[in-house]
């Protein structure tokens, strides 16, 4: 008998254990189950008073701050909607949110480039809502069209990540040389970069900064309209070598060794020992929060990055980054409203003031980009009439497939020197041919 | 005599259940985690799933695909020479280390301590500072190397033709401890009879060595070749760490590419059928080795 009851309590442990295991692995799904179940039973007590709404929201780590300033103010109106934000590294940001949407639960709105969620089909089509609520889509020019999919609105933009040259005044000042110029062709920024290069070791001033991306090299060629999925690819021949002179100038620090050094845009520029920087808007908002730490010690401002002959001066590339509502969302309603917060008028006004070049556009959000006059940089207001050509067309799969891996591998052979500019540039309309065309059916 | 037989048959009954009830907790666990997942990748390796809405079957056409796929070509190579390198190198160092610690030395415990405590560091700390060390420019190898007189020095991982062989310097470094440990315990059962005999024979330490130690030691041998071989195809963490699979696709191995193509490009059926291979491949590699081990492995 006795032993019976040991067998009994054993197995009783056991399914303990297997139940305790199993309870860990769903955790939160069961509490969002909860927290639902909760507020639907708040919702048919309270129906007559106030909904109670809660939504979750993933965003990209760079905008969660103004995100969360954002929903503050849409509080204020919105009382009854409750939205928790949540966030992860971006380089593991797609995979994360796509693992969390496809387990069934996970986000009524999400921040993203379009183009790595719209195989999902998970998207919320936003034509109905906008027309129910008579947005102002104005104020996106020429974005709102050229940013459909089959036709359908399926996200907004909030930002359009443009490029732009940064430069430290500070430097020009002490070695007496002219600031860029609004006008200056890549030949001409890379004799300026030269001239601005001096010393060795810790004392070592570069001439210029561009980030390990394949974007900072191709712009080049975008800038003369081509784009990375053509058949052609040989304006990017161009564009590779005037990334591989400048290192050779010794005026930019060299591709290995950014990448067996972990180099990071931001920490570089702020460092001081860095005359021109190439990179996107939002690094305005990240160098007036190295401002406001006090860990800058120079001067700075902004002008429109090196055009190639023939081009017009202030083209660049944008990359614009929209929040997408979830088809399966329980309360569309709330979720649109959010988005259209955020993406319209009112939020583009505060993500200009903190320095962003939002999607959407008028004279009182150019006026809050530009702010007062007090805070650096002094020339924003070149950026408020870019020629922009998109960065990479937001199709599915470009940025993952051609853009993360065939531009970045192959170009990365030759700023090695592994490889010629003309063989890699060879092999990359190969491999886009063969590993992004034939999948996508182009 | 019969009811003692039943009371028999049911104590036996009952022990089985109690070992049974004991198993319990692993097999669900093996099943739920393990089995569960391995049998749902291999029916996704027949679909084109994204990881949302409607499975769609495709039959074999994710195989046919990773025939023509030279990324998958690449991944493949690099994970053979990836093998090819490491196995031999780690089990020759971890067998010379294990000798030389199983001697009565000073402070014996404390060198196989210092042996094995790389294979419990986290493997991305490892990777983190071996970046630092590899560094073509300010890391102390070429410090080093540059002081001696060396022009050029390897880039290291910078360099294509470096990258695989520098991954592979990490990855032995890291896992020798565990097979020093594995064939130390093979070297602590082999009876001392035998040298001694070999002694009265006036054998010296050279033919000892491959007359006794080696011979005693094959069936550790063969276990750690067939666990070695496996972990070299496993290698993923480091990779992911020091190289990101560059530059260019130098470093490119099987399970890298798996998760590439499943968590970057999102196409899970397409690395089912990836890694399906990997696991064919596994399989063909090790009982290959189960047919080779009657010509070499003392019983």
């Amino acid at each position: 008998m006795k032993k019976k009851i040991s067998l009994l309590a054993i197995l009783a442990l056991c399914m303990l254990v297997v139940f305790g295991c199993s309870n860990d692995g769903t955790e939160k799904g069961g509490t969002e189950a909860e927290e639902t179940k909760t507020t639907d039973e708040k919702v048919a007590a309270e129906k007559v008073v106030d909904e109670q709404v809660s939504l979750k929201m993933a965003v990209f780590p760079a905008d969660e701050e103004v995100f969360k300033k954002g929903y503050e103010d849409f509080k204020k109106d919105h009382p009854n909607v409750d939205i928790t934000f949540e966030t992860f590294p971006q380089q593991q940001y797609y995979e994360k949110i796509r693992m969390q949407l496809s387990g069934g639960d996970g986000y009524d709105l999400f921040t993203g480039q379009m183009d790595n969620m719209i195989d999902t089909g998970i998207l919320a089509p936003l034509d109905d809502y906008i027309k129910e609520t008579g947005m102002d889509v104005s104020g996106y020019g020429t974005m709102f069209d050229t940013f459909k999919s089959d036709g359908e609105v399926m996200s907004l933009p909030y930002r359009k990540s443009n490029w732009m040259l940064y430069y430290n005044k500070t430097l020009f000042d002490e070695k007496g040389t002219d600031y860029p110029s609004d006008d200056m062709t890549w030949e001409q920024f890379r004799e300026l970069a030269k001239k601005m290069t001096s010393g060795s070791g810790n004392d070592k001033v570069y001439g210029a900064y561009l980030q390990q991306w394949p974007s900072t090299w191709y712009m080049s060629a975008v800038q003369k309209g081509a784009s990375v999925i053509d058949k052609d690819l040989s304006p990017f021949k161009d564009a590779l070598q005037v990334r591989l002179d400048l290192e050779n100038d010794g005026s930019v620090m060299k591709w290995s060794e950014q990448v067996s050094t972990g180099a990071h845009y931001n920490a570089a520029f702020q460092k001081g020992n860095i005359a021109m920087n190439i990179i996107g808007d939002w690094h305005v908002a990240q160098l007036r929060q190295g401002e406001a730490e006090g860990t800058m010690k120079f001067e700075w401002d902004v002008v429109p990055i090196p055009h190639p002959e023939g081009v017009e001066k202030n083209t660049s590339l944008a990359l614009p980054v929209s929040i997408m509502m979830n088809k399966n969302t329980k309360h569309p309603k709330e979720a649109f409203e959010f988005l259209q917060y955020m993406t319209g008028k009112k939020g583009a006004e505060l993500l200009a003031s903190q320095g962003y070049l939002t999607g959407f556009m008028d004279e009182e959000v150019k006026k809050a980009y530009l702010g007062d006059g007090t805070q650096q940089p002094k020339s924003l207001h070149y950026f408020l009439e870019t020629k922009e050509y998109p960065e990479y067309p937001m199709l599915p799969g470009v940025k993952n497939i051609v853009v993360e891996q065939i531009f970045k591998q192959e170009g990365e052979l030759a700023l090695i020197g592994q490889n010629s500019v003309d063989d890699a540039i060879k092999e990359i309309t190969k491999r886009v041919e063969s590993e992004w065309a034939s999948k996508y059916g182009n | 005599m019969i009811p003692s037989k039943k009371v028999k048959s049911k104590t036996i009954r009952r022990n089985r259940l109690i070992g049974y009830s004991f198993l319990l907790p692993n097999i669900i666990g093996f099943l739920l985690f393990i089995l569960l997942p391995v049998l749902a990748s291999f029916v996704m390796s027949f679909t084109s799933w994204n990881g949302f809405g409607k499975i769609d079957f495709i039959g074999l056409s994710n195989y046919k695909q990773l025939l023509d796929d030279t990324n998958f070509k690449i991944s493949f190579v690099n994970s053979i020479l990836f093998m090819l390198i490491s196995v031999p190198v780690t089990l020759f160092i971890s067998v010379l280390i294990a000798v030389a610690l199983n001697q009565g030395i000073r402070f014996v415990k404390v060198f196989r301590t210092a042996v094995f405590l790389p294979y419990v560091t986290a493997t991305i700390a490892v990777a983190a500072v071996w970046q630092l060390i590899f560094n073509p420019s300010l890391g102390p190898i070429n410090g080093t190397l540059l002081r001696l007189g060396i022009e050029n020095p390897p880039g290291w991982l910078s360099d294509p033709s470096w990258a695989l062989v520098s991954v592979s310097i990490v990855y032995i470094w890291h896992s020798i401890g565990y097979y020093m440990i594995l064939f130390l315990a093979g070297l602590q059962s082999i009876p001392d009879y035998l040298y001694e005999a070999a002694d009265l024979d006036g054998a010296g330490k050279v033919s000892k060595f491959f007359h006794i130690t080696l011979p005693m030691l094959s069936p550790v041998l063969f276990f750690t070749t067939i666990i070695g071989v496996i972990n070299s195809f496993k290698v993923f963490d480091l990779i992911y760490v020091l190289t990101g699979g560059g530059p260019g696709r130098s470093t490119h191995v099987l399970v890298y590419d798996i998760y590439n193509t499943a968590f970057k490009q999102f196409e899970y059926g397409y690395a089912s059928a990836m890694a399906y291979v990997l696991f064919l491949v596994i399989l063909v590699i090790s009982i290959l080795q189960f047919m080779g081990q009657r010509k070499w492995v003392n019983d």
